[in-house]
């Protein structure tokens, strides 16, 4: 078996394309439209300049070359309601959790160390990708002796976006799916993931992710992973967290 | 663009498509954002449809384009994945009973290489580009290439078959 056989086998079967290649042909041509028309006006507005001797500051007016993106729920919402919406929904359903400050930034989980607490330390970040935006929040929590890194995005698909595929995939270690109380779709996944503490034998990590799609489209991730075998939460914490109602953008 | 020009450029993408795809996932682990850093790569060979169809070799030139989407995606602040440059010693074995637990620990063990070496290991071992048109994309050395690439060899040989079917009698 050559690696790129066994690279395309880790691959697998990949869900149908999200790539819209009329719309970023579409979205190209008009940009291309725009910075022609921007690169016009400040030639004239040159030409004016100097013609009438006055002095003008002039800022340049060359479009963005970053791709044409659809307006999104992340850009009007304010963060602090952001974390405040995802911390009480973590408190609703899991009010024993502490946290360890800081450690949210440390990617070594062998050095997720010193006393938990009971303020949250959860940093959130607006996110912005082409078929989706939103926020994202992550922290580091405690609970008895398991130690996991806990993260939750709450976004929307950009217009003419599919969202993600909420399917089983098959190489997941455990996998399922329901409907919610208000029409959601929920998929709770168990991903295989490992973990080798300092000076100990390679151990399976608890990694579940639990997604849930609204009706209106919104998107919500939970997903936990654990420097242990146990798992941060139960699954039926994280469905909770996932479609708690308060979890909304605008 | 004229429409020649156009139905060109979509023959082009649609015949590299899946590959392209493929190759995303491969890097980012995420197929949603596998199809964003597609996205963004067709538009930027559209953008420069002329300079890359005159390049030597197209397909190289692509999987740069979108080796670099890819990691000026990870510069953002946020991520949506973490890794390490730390390898384990070994793969877990037991875990290595079936082709799918092979897929999965493959998959564990790429997503904890750093970010330029995962990218090492797709565009050496799973696009075939060579260490000089790899080292010209990541703007490293081709040394750089050769010993990021021997390390994570070593660890996807015991993939490939021999070591485990020795040491374990699993495969025949």
């Amino acid at each position: 078996m050559t690696y790129r056989e066994i690279l395309d086998e880790a691959v697998g079967t990949p869900p149908p394309p999200s790539v819209d290649l009329d719309r970023i042909i579409g979205q190209e041509t008009r940009r291309a439209r725009r910075r022609r028309a921007g690169a016009y006006g400040l030639s004239a507005v040159a030409v004016l300049t100097v013609a009438t001797g006055a002095s003008v500051l002039v800022t340049p007016g060359v479009p963005d070359t970053g791709p044409v993106i659809a307006s999104s729920g992340a850009s009007a919402a304010q963060p602090a309601e952001i974390r405040n919406a995802m911390l009480a929904a973590i408190e609703r359903a899991a009010p024993d959790l502490r946290w360890l400050p800081g450690a949210e930034q440390e990617n070594d989980m062998a050095r997720w160390s010193g006393p938990a607490v009971a303020e949250p330390s959860w940093p959130v970040s607006p996110f912005s990708h082409e078929s989706a935006s939103g926020w994202i929040g992550n922290g580091v929590a405690v609970r008895g002796d398991v130690r996991a890194r806990l993260s939750m995005e709450v976004s929307r698909s950009k217009a003419g976006q599919s969202p993600e595929p909420s399917d089983c995939p098959e190489y997941a270690r455990a996998c399922e799916t329901s409907p919610g109380p208000n029409g959601e779709r929920v998929r709770v996944v168990e991903w295989e993931a490992r973990y080798r503490p300092p000076g100990q034998p390679t151990i399976r990590a608890g990694h579940r992710r639990v997604d849930v799609l609204r009706p209106d489209g919104t998107q919500v991730h939970v997903d936990t992973m654990s420097r242990t075998e146990q798992f941060l939460l139960t699954a039926a914490e994280m469905t909770a967290v996932a479609l708690d109602p308060a979890l909304t953008l605008p | 663009m004229n429409r020649r020009d156009e139905d060109e450029f979509r023959e082009f993408v649609s015949a590299r498509l899946d590959p392209l795809r493929r190759t995303a996932y491969l890097l980012c682990r995420d197929w949603h954002l596998a199809d964003d850093l597609v996205s963004i790569t067709v538009g930027r060979l559209y953008r420069h449809w002329r300079r890359v169809r005159a390049a030597d070799n197209v397909d190289a030139y692509v999987r740069g384009v979108l080796t670099h989407a890819w990691l000026d995606e990870r510069r953002r602040p946020w991520r949506r994945e973490r890794s390490s440059d730390e390898l384990p010693d070994r793969p877990d074995v037991r875990a290595a009973e079936s082709p799918v637990a092979d897929r999965e620990l493959l998959w564990e063990l790429l997503g904890r290489l750093a970010p330029r070496r995962r990218a090492v290991v797709v565009l050496r071992f799973y696009c075939d580009l060579s260490v000089e048109q790899t080292a010209e994309i990541l703007g490293v050395n081709t040394g750089t290439v050769k010993s990021q690439a021997a390390r994570a060899l070593e660890q996807l040989r015991l993939l490939a078959g021999n070591e485990l079917a020795t040491e374990y009698g699993r495969r025949t």
